[in-house]
């Protein structure tokens, strides 16, 4: 079941191991999507975004929020049971709430399906009758509420989701934003839920760029890896991109000098033995939160396994697979001048300075919100072009004095948005020109992409803009309005020999500010579309 | 005899300090002792971008990456004492996960009111940080 991709079942978040969002399904197409209607809404009472895609396995959806699993039945939209975790009182620190209740999905494995709760705890919990099996801890990846404790860190707040591979969970450990502890991919046998491996993102003593960090700044060097990453089965690689650099203000981690290697990268582990195989550094020593979290997405490119990522830089960052080697870039953003270019190597050229500590803020573009950010991404192998939730996002960001509060660093930095339109774009990587675009009135990002092989796109923009879209052309060809915003990309699958797609939805209308749609109010459904 | 607030203040703090009175029966000044106080306002502003701008917006007025639906503290109209209890108490959003977290005891009084003397250099048409008397609109 793990390696069919997406077509019946939608079994991996991100639909298939290589992180596409591509459904083989063409039953709903380009020629009828515009009969699709509502076949039922499903209430999921969330206090905050649902950041995840429903998961779908012969007949039911699967659908975590607020530390709660939603089983669905995909027929007639009843709930058939509720999972529920509830977080420890002692659990979390100052900016817990901000965090909480949010995951980006769920691992199907056998007959479980697989939670990470917001407290860095995985959960296997049986398909049938929602009955936790085991929950585990790990050591080390605690997240205590009082400060004291926390010694230099809030800890780890976990807002990604598992994947599944074969007896393997691969547990991203993240939240590193609140204190900098860095970042971990952690492999769990799927039975018995035993730690078998842990990867480091920042490299170790011995490992290549270990010496790209002053010593002990690793261990609050942040580095989460805060989305579900791809998997090749047959190089036996997971990849993941990750956060940037802690402190924000990089004076504690060589002034932004020194690379930080494992941060703001791209980053291959070995399922089988839990070593990284490589780590590309996207923007070394980076001061700008330019982050690279988004999915790599494995796709052929002149006959070879390149990762493509888009990312918060502007930037399509193009590797092979095997080997991290940098291959080429393609600047998809409409403006960028924190660098003039990438070069051969891969290393940004004439990095815009580091902004006095304290002193005025500088315009940046794009800002650290970045012209793509969480909102997943897709990549349609049929028409080679990849759909990107886009915005045009500017800023003018800071440097601030490092405060620490309670025992907690804080980031150093400081920002404010220059809003600009979301763009719903799709990118050729052959060509490395875009093929079309769709621009909105109102900042924002689309909630995430779908891409099928009826040559559709699918996304909910943020004014709550439900839209199916020729794939190759852009063309509207369907399109609903939800009245709340997306914060993810909608799945699809078979249910009853019928095509249907489900879009989550709930989330802050706007990034940051109501009154850019203030005829959006915040909602917590899914909600499911088919032919009549 | 004429003790300003930012004496008064003072005396407070040493009363704490010997163990006379114990932080929770300090009376909060009706204004900030620190207003106007570049020293403070500078210190307050450094605390302000480091605990306070990834929700409320490093310009205060509520537009940021983060908080969603935080307030406009430009505009805030409370008084100084409201301040102080709102930032201490923390503040909830109906209904959302949304909420201001609690700072007492993680902010001492001091830091408190060094960045209500920062955020008093940002008020627009409408803030009130003298007296608590004002509706409560944020």
């Amino acid at each position: 079941m793990l390696d069919a991709g997406a077509a019946d079942n939608w079994v991996h978040t991100n639909g298939n191991y290589a992180g596409q969002r591509y459904s083989t399904l063409t039953q709903v197409n380009t020629g009828n999507a515009k009969n699709l209607r509502v076949a039922w809404i499903y209430a999921l009472g969330g206090r905050t975004d649902a950041m995840a895609t429903p998961s779908y396995f012969d007949g039911v959806i699967y659908m975590p929020q607020d530390n709660k699993v939603f089983a669905i039945d995909a027929q007639t939209g009843k709930g058939l049971w509720k999972y529920e975790h509830k977080l420890p009182d002692d659990w979390g620190g100052q900016f817990a709430d901000f965090m909480a209740g949010k995951h980006r999905g769920l691992a199907l494995h056998g007959d479980y399906v697989y939670l990470l709760s917001n407290d860095a705890k995985l959960h296997a919990i049986d398909m049938k009758t929602g009955k936790a099996k085991w929950v585990k801890g790990f050591e080390g990846f605690h997240a205590p509420r009082d400060y004291a404790k926390a010694k230099d860190s809030t800890g780890y707040l976990c807002t990604v989701g598992p994947m599944a591979i074969p007896g393997t969970i691969l547990v991203p450990m993240n939240g590193t934003d609140f204190g900098g502890r860095p970042g971990y991919v952690l492999g769990v046998d799927a039975e018995s839920g035993d730690l078998k491996w842990k990867a480091n993102m920042i490299p170790g003593p011995g490992e290549v760029g270990y010496d790209t960090w002053p010593e002990g700044s690793q261990e609050y060097g942040g580095a989460g890896p805060w989305i579900i990453g791809s998997y090749d089965p047959d190089l036996k690689l997971y990849f993941t991109g990750t956060a940037n650099a802690y402190e924000w203000n990089p004076k504690n981690r060589g002034g932004g000098k020194m690379d930080n290697l494992g941060a703001a990268s791209i980053v291959a582990v070995n399922t089988e033995t839990g070593k990284v195989a490589w780590r590309f550094g996207a923007v070394p020593g980076d001061y700008l939160d330019f982050d690279v979290p988004q999915t790599p997405i494995l796709i052929k490119l002149n006959g070879k396994t390149v990762i493509g990522q888009p990312n918060k830089t502007g930037f399509i960052h193009y590797l092979d697979a095997k080997t991290g080697k940098f291959l080429k870039a393609d600047k998809f953003a409409d403006k960028v001048n924190w660098t003039s270019g990438i070069d051969s190597n891969g290393r940004p050229m004439n990095v815009i300075d580091l902004p006095e500590e304290g002193g005025a803020k500088v315009e940046v573009w794009p800002g650290l919100l970045g012209t793509v950010n969480m909102y997943p991404n897709a990549y349609n192998p049929k028409t080679g072009l990849f759909y990107l939730s886009a915005s045009h996002y500017g800023m003018m960001y800071g440097i601030e004095p490092v405060k620490v509060i309670s025992n907690v660093r804080q980031l150093g930095a400081s920002w404010d948005n220059i809003n600009g339109p979301e763009i719903d774009q799709a990118w050729n990587p052959a060509s490395g020109k875009e093929a079309w675009r769709i621009k909105r009135d109102k900042p924002g990002y689309a909630g995430g992409m779908l891409t099928t092989a009826g040559n559709l796109t699918v996304f909910t923009t943020q004014g709550g803009l439900f839209q199916v879209v020729d794939a190759t052309t852009g063309k509207v060809l369907y399109g609903m309005e939800l009245g709340t915003a997306a914060k993810s990309g909608p799945s699809t699958f078979m249910v009853n020999g019928k095509q249907m797609i489900v879009q989550a939805v709930g989330g802050l209308p706007g990034f940051g500010r109501d009154d850019q749609y203030p005829g959006l109010n915040f909602g917590s459904m899914l909600i499911a579309f088919e032919l009549p | 005899m004429h003790f300003s607030g930012r004496a008064l203040y003072t005396v407070g703090l040493l009363l704490i300090a010997c163990g006379i009175v114990r932080a929770d029966d300090t009376a909060v000044p009706e204004t900030n002792p620190y207003s106007g106080d570049p020293k403070a306002i500078k210190e307050g502003k450094d605390w302000y971008n480091n605990a306070c701008h990834l929700c409320h917006g490093s310009r205060a007025n509520g537009e940021t990456a983060r908080g969603g639906r935080a307030a406009d503290l430009r505009v805030f109209n409370r008084g100084f004492r409201a301040y102080v209890e709102t930032v201490k108490k923390g503040r909830n959003t109906t209904g959302l996960a949304y909420a201001m977290p609690a700072w007492g005891g993680v902010l001492d009084d001091q830091t408190i009111y060094q960045i209500g003397a920062y955020l008093e250099t940002l008020a627009i048409d409408g803030a009130n940080w003298k007296e608590g008397k004002a509706p409560e609109t944020q």
